[in-house]
């Protein structure tokens, strides 16, 4: 099955706390008046040029084993491989905001107006993130049809190429499946990266909550600086103890 | 506070039409074009670059400035000897080949104007041949690239290389950086230098202008 989304900008519209972490502003500091103003400026801004959009398809276990593959390059063990072929659904997906917020992002960069086009490009950085964020509660909420994330029998996550050792080069085996075109999405030729920047892309995991546990302990894990993974596991954990009685999800450590 | 100190201060705090309006007012009253960017404008961005690394302001101050420095510039720049630079250096910077990523190139791009130096632009996706080339047709001292993808780190030595090949490096030195980037790895690929962040490459691009001969 294949789907194409498309959202008004305010459904993306990213939370604060991650806007102003990619200004460097940690959570919890207080935040000057002028740079509040920046932020409103920036918030106002990415309504007016965002265009976010996706697309979505069904993939089975084993032709996304194909294209997981991509061109060899991928680590010799990861936490999408171990988890890919126990999922109960599988979806290609390439999401983005479309031309006009990086145009007006570069333009205002040319132009010498830096705030605010750092800060545009911090809501339009986050906004892309954001878009997987809803593509995961959508396919969540449409395969358990129930009460909030992870609360049932199935969570979805997006794991994107170029993220916990699924190489940046599975891009083109995964554009050559999805073709995401009509979603104005491409890969640059001769790149492995998309236009417009400000798009994400990858494949939405749905299984039981355990699916998505593992160890960080592998040899890339080292080396990233992010630690999304934790933050995953730690939203899942903190849902299902919510919702479930104790020790009903049995996990795979 | 006297008219300098007040372009600086005024720069600190990123207003804009403040530090354009007390620039127009020094070369009115006859102050030196090369002093007002040394004492005024320069000062002020240091201060600017050294409270940011104390972490006492934030990013988004560090532009407004940068913003108030550039508007002022472009008053101040015809009036300087020589008529279209500081002399502080020219640098071509970009992301490069294959890469996208942008963000931390314009904010290096952004600090380097800041500080003075004359800042070429390419964009991202920028090939090593294309680095080199406008380096030599514009007369600039310093390459910077940026990547922020594994990937694309390898195009940074063939870039390395073609300077090399093109007996260039007396004249252009190279920096690179970038979040997957290291100290290590400028040296193996044989960089001249590696820039942590935006301020470390200011510092840095400074010294290699004054190493490379021209
Ligand atoms: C010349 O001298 C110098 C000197 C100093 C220099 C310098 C040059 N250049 C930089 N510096 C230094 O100074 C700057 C200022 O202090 C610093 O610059 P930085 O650029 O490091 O820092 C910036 C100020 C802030 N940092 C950034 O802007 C990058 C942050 C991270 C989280 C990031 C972001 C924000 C984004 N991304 Co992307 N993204 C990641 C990044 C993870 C990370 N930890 O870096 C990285 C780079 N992304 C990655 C990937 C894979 C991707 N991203 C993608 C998408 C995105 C967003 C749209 C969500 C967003 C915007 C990107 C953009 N440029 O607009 C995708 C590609 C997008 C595309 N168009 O194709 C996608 C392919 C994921 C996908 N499949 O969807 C990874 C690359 C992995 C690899 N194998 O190389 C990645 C490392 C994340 C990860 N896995 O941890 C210093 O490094």
């Amino acid at each position: 099955m294949r789907r194409l989304v498309q959202w008004e900008g305010a459904e993306t519209l990213p939370d604060r706390d991650v806007v102003l972490r990619y200004q460097g502003i940690s959570k919890g500091r207080e935040v000057p008046e002028r740079i509040e103003r920046l932020y409103e400026e920036g918030g106002a801004l990415y309504l007016d040029a965002a265009r976010p959009h996706a697309v979505v398809e069904t993939i089975g276990v084993d032709r996304f084993a194909k294209v997981h593959e991509g061109e060899g390059r991928n680590s010799a063990d990861s936490p999408l491989a171990r988890i890919f072929p126990r999922a109960s659904r599988l979806e290609l997906f390439a999401a983005t905001l479309g031309n006009a917020i990086c145009d007006d992002i570069a333009r205002r960069f040319r132009e010498g107006d830096y705030a605010t086009a750092a800060m545009l490009d911090s809501f339009a950085s986050a906004g892309a993130e954001k878009m997987a964020a809803l593509l995961e509660e959508a396919t969540e909420g449409s395969v358990a049809g129930r009460n909030g994330r992870g609360a049932a029998a199935a969570v979805t996550l997006a794991y994107s190429p170029g993220y916990c050792g699924w190489h940046v080069s599975g891009q083109a085996k995964l554009f050559a499946a999805l073709r995401p075109a009509e979603a104005g999405v491409a890969l640059k030729e001769g790149s492995f990266l998309m236009e417009p920047l400000k798009s994400v892309s990858g494949v939405l995991v749905t299984g039981a909550p355990a699916l998505h546990r593992f160890e960080n302990d592998f040899p890339f894990c080292s080396e990233c600086e992010g630690k999304s993974c934790l933050i995953r596991m730690r939203d899942i954990e903190r849902n299902l103890a919510r919702h479930e009685p104790p020790g009903a999800a049995g996990g795979e450590r | 506070m006297n008219q300098l100190e007040r372009i600086a201060a005024a720069l600190e705090k990123g207003e804009v039409e403040t530090v354009i309006e007390l620039t127009n007012e020094a070369l009115g009253a006859g102050l030196d074009p090369g002093r007002i960017v040394d004492d005024g404008l320069i000062a002020g961005m240091t201060v600017v670059g050294g409270l940011f690394r104390k972490h006492e302001i934030f990013l988004p101050d560090v532009l407004m400035a940068a913003k108030a420095m550039n508007g002022a510039m472009e008053i101040v720049k015809p009036l300087l000897t020589g008529g279209g630079g500081r002399g502080l250096g020219r640098v071509v910077i970009g992301t490069i080949e294959g890469d996208l990523h942008d963000i931390g190139k314009n904010l290096v791009g952004v600090m380097l104007k800041g500080a003075g130096f004359d800042v070429i632009d390419l964009g991202s996706d920028v090939s090593p041949g294309r680095f080199v080339d406008t380096a030599v047709e514009s007369g600039a001292s310093v390459i910077g690239m940026s990547a922020l993808l594994t990937t694309t780190m390898a195009n940074m030595e063939k870039a390395v290389r073609l300077v090399k090949e093109r007996r260039l490096d007396e004249k252009i030195r190279v920096i690179v950086g970038g979040a997957p980037l290291s100290e290590e790895f400028a040296a193996r690929i044989g960089a001249d230098a590696y820039g942590f962040d935006a301020s470390s490459a200011v510092e840095r691009v400074a010294k290699l202008v004054g190493e490379a001969t021209r």
